[in-house]
Order: C-alpha cells, then sequence, then structure tokens
C-alpha cells in the first residue's frame, strides 16, 4: 500500500500567480480522500501533479519512498503505469475497441509478462461490474457502461493507488449510484488507496475524508459535506 | 571488393540490393516497435478515419503506381521492339533516313522511300559470304493490313513455316499473320496505300493515269517510291489474292502483314517481275535487267563478322546499309534518357506526395490527441505514442506502396494493349527487380520521413489535450 506525502508544492501556470500553492498534505495507504471545490480551483491540476503529469516547480511529492519529482519522464510513465490507476469524467474509451480490448489496453504497452494477467484481470472486473459480453465494441455502450469500462481500465494494472477525476459527473442518478458502489467496494477490498475529485455529495460522503481547494489552496477536511451527503 | 560484387550472379545482386533498399525501413520499424503491441490501436485508428486513410493509400498508390509503370513501360517497350527487330539483320536500302528505313521495314509503317537496283540484289544474291538477301516491296494493303512483298525463303527465315496451310507457290497467293482478320481459302483484291493513307477512290479512278514510280523506275530505277498517296499510278483493281497460309504470332508487327511474293507486288503494279518474260518462277535468283526494284533488302550473313563487313562496303553513295539493332538501340538511348526525366519526376512526385501526407498525417494527429494523451495517463511512455503514430503511417505507406506495384503493373497492361492496337507490337509486361527495388527505396525513404509526424505526435501527447473535450 501507498501513502502520499506532500511538502510545500508549487504548481505555476502561465501568469505569475500559482495555479496551486499546498503546504503540507499527506494521506494514508488504502484511505479514501474526497476532493472538492469550485470550478477552476486546481482540482483536475492537483490530480495531474499527483500522478506526475503536471510538473511542480518546486516541493516534493512522495508516493511510498518514491520522490515523484526526481524521476524522469520515462520514469514516471513507468511509476503511473506500474502504481496508479486513473478515472476521468469522459471514459476516453477507444470507440472501435471492445470492451475488454479497452480495459486491457495497458497490456498494448507493458512488458510481456505483465499482459495475461492485465487481460485476466480487465476480463475479472468488467464481469463483476456486470459487462460479460466483453467482445462487444464500445460505441454500442451506455453512458454508465462505459464509465465501468473505464474503472475496469483503471484497475486492470492492479494499481495500488486510483485517482478518479469527477468520474460521476456525466452519469445519471442510478448509474453514479452504481459506479460508486463499484469503486469504493473495490478499493476497499484490495486496500488501495483512492482520491477522488467530484462535486456529487453523496459520493464524497463515501470518503474516509474530504478536503476541499480554494484559489489551488488546500482548506483541509470537511465534514460538512461528508453529513449533507449522508 | 568490387571483384567480389561482380562475381556474384546478377539475380542475387537484385536481391541483395533490394534487401539493403527494405533494411533501413525494417530495421526503423524493429527499433520503433520492440516491446510493444500497439496493433489494436492501429486498427481501432485505421477503422475510424478509414476514408480518410484510404484517400491516404490511394494517393501513394497512384503516384508509386507511375514511377512503376514508367519503368516496366519504359522496358517493356524495348524488349518489344527489340524483339520485332531481331530477325532483321542488315537492312541495306536507298541512302536516306534510317529511322524511316527502320519504320518501315520492321514496323510495316508507310513511309516513302527510294529504290534500289536489281545490280545491288544480284551482287548480294551472289556474295558468297551472305545466307539470304530478300527484297522487300510495300504499298499496299487489304483492310488495313499491310500487304508486304517479298520470297519464301525471308519468310521461312523471319517466321518458319506457315502453321496453318502451306506457303504461297504462285503470285496470286498470300500467307497471313496471326492477327489478320482473314481465313485459309478467303480472296481478296488489295488496295494502294496503307490504313488512313488507302486510296479509296482506287477503284474509281481512271486507271490509265500513270505513277512517277513507273516511268521513274524504268529510267533511273532509283527515284522511285512503292509506297506513297500522293503518287497515283497503274494500279491493277481486277488482281486477286488467294489466302494460303497463316503464320505463327511472333508479337511483332508482322503479325498484322500480309505477304505476298514480291512478284505479286509488282504485277499489280504494273511493274516488270523481275524475272525473264514468260519466266513464271517466284523468288530467287532474279534477272536484275528485269527487276524493277526493292525499297530495302533484308540480308542475313553467314557469319556475325561478316554483316560488318556488309555494312562497310554497302555503304556508299548509291546504298546505305545499316543494322537495326543499332538504329534501335539509339532510339532506346533517346527513350532511356526520357526515361530519366519521368522516372525523376515521378521520384520527386513520390516524395512530394509522401510529404504532403505526412503533413495531413501531422493535423490529423491532432484528432488522435486526447487518446494519446490517456495513453500517457495511463502510463504508456512516449517511446510507445511514438510507435503507435509510426506504425499508423507505416501501414499507410506499405499499402499503399503494394498497391502502387500493382497498379503500376495494371497500368504497364494497359498501356501495353494500346501500345499493341497502334503498332501491333506486343510488350510484354511485367515486374522486375528494379521495379521492386524502386518501391522499396520509396518505403524505406518513406518510413524514415514517417518519423517527423510520429515525433510530433509524441511530443504533443500532453495533459492539455486529456483537458479538451
Amino acid at each position: 500500500m501507498f501513502g502520499l506525502s506532500l511538502e510545500r508544492v508549487s504548481v505555476q501556470g502561465n501568469g505569475k500567480r500559482p495555479i496551486l500553492d499546498i503546504a503540507s498534505f499527506s494521506v494514508d495507504p488504502g484511505e479514501k480522500i474526497g476532493i472538492c471545490g469550485p470550478s477552476g480551483a486546481g482540482k483536475s491540476t492537483f490530480l495531474h501533479m499527483l500522478c506526475g503529469l503536471v510538473v511542480p516547480c518546486s516541493g516534493s511529492i512522495f508516493w511510498g519512498d518514491t520522490d515523484l519529482r526526481s524521476l524522469s519522464e520515462n520514469n514516471r510513465d513507468l511509476f503511473r503505469q506500474r502504481f496508479l490507476g486513473l478515472i476521468f469524467q469522459e471514459p476516453c474509451l477507444f470507440e472501435e475497441l471492445s470492451a475488454l480490448e479497452n480495459a486491457s489496453l495497458a497490456a498494448s504497452f507493458v512488458p510481456p509478462s505483465a499482459r495475461h494477467d492485465i487481460r485476466e484481470r480487465a476480463a475479472f472486473y468488467l464481469e463483476r461490474f456486470g459487462l460479460p459480453k466483453t467482445g462487444r465494441k464500445v460505441v454500442s455502450f451506455s453512458g454508465g457502461e462505459r464509465q465501468r469500462v473505464a474503472v475496469a481500465r483503471a484497475l486492470a494494472g492492479n494499481p495500488k493507488v486510483i485517482l478518479a477525476d469527477e468520474p460521476t459527473a456525466a452519469l445519471d442518478q442510478e448509474n453514479r449510484k452504481h459506479l460508486m458502489d463499484d469503486l469504493v467496494r473495490c478499493t476497499k477490498q484490495e486496500k488501495k488507496t483512492l482520491l477522488m475529485v467530484s462535486h456529487d455529495l453523496k459520493a464524497l460522503a463515501r470518503m474516509d475524508r474530504t478536503v476541499e481547494l480554494r484559489d489551488g489552496v488546500l482548506a483541509g477536511g470537511s465534514s460538512n459535506l461528508m453529513e449533507e451527503g449522508r | 571488393m568490387i571483384d567480389i560484387w561482380q562475381c556474384v550472379p546478377a539475380g542475387l545482386q537484385d536481391a541483395i540490393l533490394l534487401f539493403f533498399l527494405l533494411l533501413p525501413g525494417l530495421f526503423l520499424g524493429y527499433w520503433v516497435i520492440r516491446g510493444y503491441r500497439p496493433w489494436q490501436l492501429i486498427s481501432a485508428l485505421l477503422v475510424r478515419y478509414r476514408w480518410l486513410n484510404l484517400l491516404f493509400v490511394l494517393l501513394i498508390a497512384v503516384s508509386v503506381g507511375a514511377g512503376t509503370a514508367i519503368l516496366a513501360q519504359e522496358k517493356a517497350l524495348r524488349e518489344g521492339s527489340a524483339r520485332a527487330a531481331e530477325k532483321f539483320d542488315l537492312v541495306i536500302s536507298a541512302p536516306g533516313s534510317k529511322i524511316d528505313m527502320l519504320m518501315a521495314v520492321v514496323y510495316l509503317q508507310p513511309v516513302d522511300v527510294p529504290l534500289l537496283d536489281g545490280k545491288v540484289l544480284k551482287a548480294l544474291a551472289e556474295d558468297p559470304r551472305v545466307d539470304l538477301a530478300a527484297p522487300i516491296a510495300y504499298g499496299d494493303s487489304y483492310h488495313g493490313f499491310p500487304v508486304i512483298g517479298s520470297t519464301a525463303g525471308f519468310v521461312r527465315y523471319l517466321a518458319g513455316e506457315p502453321v496453318l496451310g502451306r506457303m504461297f507457290s504462285t503470285a496470286h497467293e498470300v500467307i497471313i499473320g496471326a492477327k489478320v482478320n482473314l481465313s485459309i481459302g478467303d480472296t481478296f483484291i488489295p488496295v494502294h496505300g496503307h490504313g488512313e493513307e488507302v486510296d479509296l477512290d482506287e477503284h474509281h479512278e481512271d486507271s490509265n493515269e500513270h505513277h512517277e514510280m513507273t516511268a521513274d523506275a524504268d529510267e533511273t530505277g532509283k527515284s522511285c517510291r512503292l509506297t506513297g498517296t500522293h503518287h497515283h499510278h497503274h494500279h491493277d483493281q481486277s488482281y486477286k489474292y488467294k489466302v494460303v497460309g497463316r503464320l505463327e504470332r511472333s508479337g511483332t508487327p508482322w503479325d498484322k502483314g500480309i505477304i505476298a511474293p514480291v512478284e505479286a507486288l509488282w504485277a499489280v503494279h504494273g511493274l516488270k517481275s523481275g524475272h525473264l518474260p514468260h519466266d513464271e518462277r517466284l523468288g530467287p535468283p532474279f534477272d536484275y535487267t528485269h527487276f524493277p526494284g526493292t525499297p530495302a533488302i533484308i540480308v542475313h550473313a553467314k557469319n556475325l563478322w561478316a554483316n560488318y563487313a556488309l555494312a562497310s562496303e554497302y555503304t556508299t553513295d548509291g546504298t546505305m546499309a545499316f543494322f537495326p539493332g543499332t538504329v534501335l538501340a539509339k532510339l532506346h538511348e533517346l527513350l532511356g534518357d526520357v526515361r530519366k526525366v519521368m522516372s525523376l519526376l515521378s521520384n520527386l512526385t513520390e516524395v512530394l506526395v509522401a510529404l504532403s501526407i505526412f503533413s495531413g498525417l501531422i493535423i490529423l494527429a491532432r484528432l488522435f490527441s486526447r487518446r494519446f494523451a490517456l495513453l500517457r495517463a495511463i502510463g504508456a511512455p512516449g517511446r510507445f505514442i511514438f510507435a503507435v503514430m509510426w506504425s499508423y503511417t507505416a501501414i499507410l505507406v506499405s499499402s499503399g506502396s503494394l498497391a502502387g506495384l500493382v497498379l503500376g503493373y495494371l497500368g504497364s497492361r494497359f498501356f501495353a494493349i494500346v501500345v499493341a492496337r497502334e503498332t501491333d507490337i506486343t510488350l510484354r509486361v511485367f515486374l522486375s527487380w528494379n521495379e521492386y527495388q524502386h518501391v522499396a527505396a520509396f518505403f524505406s525513404l518513406a518510413l524514415l520521413l514517417a518519423v517527423f509526424p510520429a515525433y510530433i505526435a509524441f511530443r504533443k501527447a500532453g495533459v492539455a489535450d486529456l483537458r479538451a473535450g
């Protein structure tokens, strides 16, 4: 299991004002963190920074013992490949591929020894999420089904951490509930760390704690939201 | 090193060259794709933009096809025209244009040429170095098929015995080439002229009008023409031929020839028979005092060296001796120069097409950018994005190159049909090492150039595209 520790992290935008300016933030291994905040607060940038897609200009980001800032671009790719699973607001699937092919996309670029495991796990999660016809092209899938394929894709690589950026935003109420059920159940059972950006109070209420981002600054835990969600 | 290379058989040299031309592309492909399995993603991209991909493939195919067709066609033209001339070792005629004579004798194209008198033929016929010296005459046709007068010996030398029927044995019998629309036993009356130049009024005009040939031939024996439609002359409108034999197909203009005894052509034009009066024999020996003249004499010497000696001896003020093969070689040289220019233009077009397609792919890569960004986000290395884009381009280039080969071959076949229809020269179109090497060079060059759109796609795949949409 992986914990996260951030110290004095700053991400500079095009202007002089930093997009993110975080003094300190930590996540225990297996913890489920909700991240909320108004639009433009830097939530997505925060997640992108945590997975190494955005590199801060100062500070340190430790995942376990690994300092993400000290890694080269190739090693950050490798780190994401091995330890992180990403879910986006839009499922970002390859329409021409089947559900299984999409969920096991990482098998295209991981070392040959890991390919079989990825395909096995992708098939397992698809079935678990109620998508047994894995050979079907995703073009015919509903929004909820597509997002479940995206969750299966994030889990197929057996990551230690799941980073989800508003995964339920494009779904209706029923699909939101199903997706959150699947996501929370899996991460809990497999003791994965989960960081999820969301505006959905019910979704945030299922997290261990929630932090708020305002103008790139973490405003600490928000138990109110959790209470409201419940 | 050069010595070792020269010891290698030509076919193996070509195969080695082909391999080395393909090698940069193949090596680059191995280096780019090693460790990855990008085919699923590439097939997804190919299916998603199938019409655009098809257009790219077609553009490459057309440009590669044009280059291939130029190479294949030029080679087939050389081979076809050389084959048509291979039996014509040495031609002796009156001084004039060698190309005109070549066109007249080998390719049966109607041209006005002066006549040689009987003394030249007699000297050649009696020369111990000469195996065959045959006069040749033309000027008539039937439904566009030229009627050529010569001797049975020449016909046997040129095409062997008829495959159907028999050789002509009287001045009213002819044998026909494989593509003449007549049957054995058919009879016909020839007309003066050839093809579009046929004197259509021949049968209606005053048959007593004398052609200048007759008068000139009788007076000088040199300044006459057997062909030429501007010169009306006595033409026997009732002279009938009967088809008695058909020759095997040769793939030369002679396939559309009607071959009559040379005496028959002289008789049709009201000239002397080449023999003493009342002598009904056909073919040599001719009596030179009764020889009306011939535009050309086809000579086949007993030995190769004798051809050169004869050529030298008959290159005089009154006669011209030439090797059709040599004239053809000069024409081929010219053709080769034209081919070089066309090949250069075609290669340039190929590169330009490749570059414009790659520019298109760079734009297309923008459409892929979100997918590439997603791949980066889930941990795909930059080299994998590069591999996907490069392989995608490589598939378009390979498909286009292969389709270009097929297209070039089919284009050459089509052109060969047109040429055969117009000239009766059968062009044997086939793809040789040269064409394969040409395509291999393009293939490798295009794959090297494909590095640029791949590099751009890889550099641009970033977090900004992940936010898009």
